[in-house]
């Protein structure tokens, strides 16, 4: 038997790093699982490394520790090469879940970047991986494979059509970010609601029914989409209200606006305004604006202001009217008037 | 078992305000103060202790272990340095395994430590013997016997200690510099000579190869030396209490000085046994660089003066090893683990000069012990492995502390936080672990385990009967209590995570 023990400075360093790193793989793995803090980002580091030693010393831990598993030397070498690419891979995919998903893209520990973009960049990763493997590993040609993929991703995009071009939306939609989840939008002629959730299909919207609105994403991309919660949710509400002409604007605008003030959900700032738009069909024309901050208060905003109003009208004497229009009923035809 | 149960039960006993009054410690140390005190209580490691490595494992051996325990070493200085920056108190091990694993832990972690640190002392003491003697009756005509020269150095080292804080440092920082430079001075002289072939002499058995001699045997056997390398950089914690800045200063200490020890460990490994006469004559000796010395620069320095020089390395950590046993000693009195009047400290000096006192009586009884044995017999073999047995096991439960400190407690306010994480200390844990066993394979060692064992053991029962309803409220048992508390309260406010 030949003698394969590692004999020369590099083997034996080689046999350092094996040891050490298989160690540290061990530690990495088990912290994961005990402190449970996800350093999966570590773990696959030390898998790298783990793999790299023993792939350059395989050399001469083959015949000592592998060939009872793997007789044949080239097998083994490949095995080794192909989980240290998938290891590269899978820690390419952690660290764009640790500095990107989970990194800038978070707001308010909510992952806000779309789970579909997500899901297609990793499936695209791991894609890429285990072609470089056959392509460098197995130094399989992946150009027939590329080309019979292409083929098939012609047939896959004509059969599933609709499928992809939802799936393309979806892709629209998180690049031009007309809305993030959470947000209160109104969809084309839908009814507005919250953004849910947003999948590689469809946006999901509850309304202010509880009820969930389905959108498809082709929907949403071809659609106008009025967002309430942009540029900050602060949103100014518009209602309007008729007093008798012998009212004086000044009064009334006062204790409009001391009214509105009054009223819960109206944020101070901007101020609400009482904005008097002239007398017309025998009445006097004022519009209440104010302003909320969450577009969710929509309803109870208008509710408490207009308490506020009437309580407040009231109190000073006043009366709100309705617009009026006299309507003269004639029981003969009058004389057409000379041409 | 309910008897097991009442008897696993501790209670803490009431004490007047002078208690703490009495047993009160000085800040002086700074960060050189206390590097230096770490990289001194190590290096008498890098002059000799190692070197049998290179029998058992050869060279190639001894440089894989050297490469394991270093990284064991580093992650562990590491979680070491968060420990210590989140808990600045002298306990050091007994401190941490009290928050992380209760009395009980914490408990055996300080006993363990108490053990390293006294046999250290003792192994320490007989190896300034062993070359101090020889040279004393070369150089001056005295020939004194060993025992009395260990209670002299024990005598001076001690009266260092009790002195006073500030000498201790500056001695130790002398020391430690003066160890340094010699070891420095050695390395560049020993460059021109170094050859690969010397070092690689270690005649091979059955099997082996030049590089790896025993085979991979080898570098298991060869473990427990190049542990040499590192041991006793763990006591820098306990300089927690007379140091300016803890949090700030003690990682900085403890990593700082592990780079300086990584590069003396590669260093004086690769050198010294790559100059005449290589492994074998290295290997077997008892003053290894004063051989390396003898090969390479015996023109420069006229012959007497040489095992001085080498002794430098021998009372860095002696020094080190009397301080950091007091410092052991005491905090456990202090906590109510040992004896009360243990943990007094000089009144004008405040130095906790009992425990000093008993550690050195401890040691130079050891020491005694080991010399009185016969010949190379099992005892001194016994009480030198006992010390690294003893030091893996307190690494091993210090580990352990941080793993559940990080898993039960991630709230806890850490000022330094270790790089390595969970992974660092497990990574730590589970070669000190894997030493412990493959040392316990080896029959030449296997003892050692089972006189650790014994006073482990021993130490348990005389806390359960004696101590266990004694503690004392002191800084490390407030902090581990409030912790428990904070996690009872926590607990309550939510009763469980919602999974989302």
């Amino acid at each position: 038997m030949t003698n394969n023990l590692p004999n020369s400075l590099h083997e034996i360093l080689e046999l350092g790093g094996v040891s050490i790193f298989l160690v540290t793989s061990i530690a990495a793995i088990l912290a994961s699982v005990f402190v449970r803090k996800t350093n999966m980002l570590f773990l696959g580091v030390q898998l790298i490394l783990l793999l790299l030693s023993v792939d350059v010393s395989l050399r001469w831990s083959h015949p000592l520790f592998f060939r009872a598993v793997i007789e044949d030397f080239q097998a083994a070498d490949r095995l080794v090469a192909t989980a240290l690419f998938m290891a590269v891979g899978f820690t390419l995919d952690m660290a764009l879940m640790v500095f990107l998903w989970q990194g800038p893209l978070t707001r308010d520990s909510q992952q806000t970047f779309p789970k579909l973009l997500v899901a297609v960049v990793r499936i695209l990763l791991y894609l890429v991986v285990i072609l470089l493997i056959l392509q460098f590993v197995y130094d399989k040609s992946i150009t027939a494979l590329a080309t019979l993929s292409g083929a098939f991703a012609l047939i896959l995009g004509l059969s599933a059509q609709t499928t992809l071009g939802e799936m393309f939306a979806g892709i629209a939609i998180a690049l031009s970010r007309p809305f993030n989840v959470g947000d209160w939008v109104k969809v084309g002629n839908l009814d507005e609601g919250r953004v849910v959730d947003m999948t590689w299909r469809l946006v999901r919207i509850e309304n202010r029914d509880r009820n969930v609105i389905n959108v498809p994403n082709r929907v949403v991309a071809d659609s106008p989409i009025k967002n309430f919660s942009r540029p900050s949710g602060v949103s100014r509400i518009s209602d309007v209200i008729y007093f008798a002409q012998s009212a004086d604007p000044v009064v009334v605008q006062e204790i409009l606006i001391e009214a509105i003030r009054k009223a819960k959900c109206v944020i101070a700032k901007p101020a609400p305004s009482a904005l008097y738009r002239g007398a017309k069909d025998g009445v006097a024309e004022y519009a209440m604006r104010y302003y909320i901050n969450d577009y969710k208060l929509k309803d109870d905003a208008t509710e408490n202001v207009w308490k506020s109003v009437v309580e407040h009208v009231t109190r000073a004497n006043l009366q709100i009217e309705l617009p009026r229009r006299q309507v003269e009923i004639w029981r003969e035809i009058p004389p057409a008037t000379p041409a | 078992m309910p008897t097991l149960r009442a008897l696993s039960k501790v209670s803490y006993r009431d004490f007047n305000e002078s208690f703490f009054a009495q047993r009160r410690l000085r800040r002086h140390a700074r960060t050189w103060s206390v590097l230096a005190f770490g990289v001194g209580a190590v290096i008498s490691g890098e002059f000799t202790g190692w070197n049998p490595g290179l029998i058992e494992g050869g060279f190639g051996g001894l440089l894989v272990a050297t490469l394991v325990v270093s990284v064991m070493y580093v992650a562990m200085c590491a979680s070491l340095a968060e420990m210590a920056s989140a808990m600045p108190f002298a306990g050091n091990a007994y401190a941490f395994g009290r928050a992380a694993l209760g009395p009980w832990g914490g408990f055996v972690a300080g006993l363990s430590q108490n053990v390293t640190t006294i046999l250290m002392s003792a192994v320490i003491v007989v190896q300034i013997g062993e070359t101090l003697a020889p040279a004393l009756s070369r150089l001056a005509g005295l020939s004194l016997p060993e025992p009395l020269l260990w209670a002299v150095l024990y005598a001076l080292f001690a009266g260092i200690n009790i002195y006073g804080v500030v000498l201790f440092f500056r001695v130790a920082v002398l020391l430690a510099f003066a160890a340094v430079a010699v070891l420095a001075v050695f390395w560049f002289e020993a460059l021109p000579f170094f050859e690969l072939h010397l070092a690689l002499n270690t005649p091979a058995r059955l099997g082996g190869t030049p590089w790896l001699p025993n085979g991979f045997v080898g570098i298991a056997w060869a473990l427990p030396f190049a542990i040499w390398f590192y041991v006793a950089i763990e006591q820098v914690p306990m300089a927690a209490e007379e140091t300016h800045e803890p949090a700030r200063v003690l990682p900085r200490a403890l990593l700082y000085g592990m780079l300086i020890l990584v590069v003396a460990a590669m260093l004086t490994l690769i050198l010294n046994s790559g100059v005449s006469p290589g492994a074998v004559g290295v290997g077997s000796a008892k003053e290894p660089l004063l051989l390396g010395f003898l090969a390479v620069l015996v023109y420069h320095i006229p012959y007497g003066v040489l095992p001085f020089l080498f002794l430098i390395g021998g009372l860095a950590s002696f020094h080190t090893a009397i301080y950091a046993f007091g410092r052991a000693i005491y905090v456990q009195s202090r906590a109510g683990y040992l004896p009360a009047e243990l943990s007094l400290t000089h009144r004008t000096r405040q130095t906790p000069h009992r425990a000093i006192l008993a550690g050195t009586l401890f040691g130079y009884a050891l020491a005694l012990v080991i010399h009185l044995a016969p010949g190379d017999s099992a005892v001194s073999l016994v009480l030198i492995n006992m010390s690294v047995f003893s030091a893996l096991i307190s690494y091993v439960l210090t580990m352990l502390s941080y793993v559940m400190l990080a898993r039960n407690h991630p709230q806890m306010k850490r000022p330094f936080a270790s790089p390595l994480g969970a992974t660092g200390a497990i990574t730590a844990l589970l070669i000190a672990a894997a030493a412990i066993l493959l040392l316990f394979a080896n029959p030449v060692y296997r003892s050692g385990l089972y006189g650790c064992a014994a006073i482990l053991l021993g130490g348990v029962v005389y806390f359960t009967l004696r101590r266990r309803y004694r503690l004392i409220r002191s800084p490390e048992e407030t902090f581990a209590l409030e912790l428990e508390q904070a996690r009872a309260v926590e607990a309550a406010a939510s009763p469980r995570m919602v999974e989302p």
